[in-house]
């Protein structure tokens, strides 16, 4: 699937034409991506570090996994939002950085893995599931937004 | 073993192995790059 009109027709949208225009509404936007993306790497560690028991041990895991879930969803609403806006800005440029693709991909299987595997599995009684389970699941998890976070900060020096 | 839990160990696995090996790639291409500058 070529997503090149995509970008093309971001390149030129009125999202462009913001983007471009004001580096001051770039900056603003730009520093709710990157809070967006502390928080989210915050609730992503506290859950993680919770599962492999590193992490609040006297706090039951059940608890330590719902708290986090909204801040989780909310950094990553933001996140996207914020994103999409500073693509627009640098658009074509992105569709030829290698970097940018692997942000990409890692995001989309950071999500669907979140959304369609850990949440259904760890929803209901996660105490009961086996230790092995738990600790592939925080660390594929951990490495997932990782590499999210660092090959998107990659994206700046490439 | 319920399948979810299998597709999860699966999934986790397949993202784990991808991952390093991405992140092995770039390490070893830094490398390169620093081993040609120095000469």
């Amino acid at each position: 699937m070529d997503l090149l009109p995509f970008f093309t027709w971001l390149d030129t949208s009125l999202l462009a034409d913001l983007s471009k225009a004001y580096g001051g509404v770039f900056a603003v936007v730009q520093m709710f991506h990157l809070v967006s993306l502390a928080v989210l790497g915050g609730m992503v560690l506290v859950a993680d570090l919770r599962l492999l028991g590193v992490l609040l041990t006297d706090v039951p895991l059940t608890l330590v996994l719902r708290e986090t879930r909204r801040g989780f969803d909310l950094a990553l609403l933001a996140l996207v939002i914020s994103g999409v806006f500073m693509s627009s800005a640098v658009a074509m440029k992105l569709y030829y950085n290698q970097m940018y693709w692997v942000k990409m991909i890692a995001l989309l299987v950071g999500v669907l893995f979140v959304y369609f595997i850990r949440r259904p599995l760890l929803g209901e009684t996660p105490e009961q599931l086996r230790p092995v389970t738990r600790h592939l699941i925080a660390l594929s998890s951990m490495t997932t937004w990782f590499t999210v976070a660092a090959s998107g900060r990659w994206i700046g020096f490439s | 073993m319920r399948t979810l839990e299998i597709i999860a160990i699966v999934a986790s696995i397949l993202i784990l192995v991808a991952a390093g090996w991405f992140w092995l790639e770039q390490i070893l291409a830094a490398r390169e790059l620093l081993e040609i500058a120095d000469g």
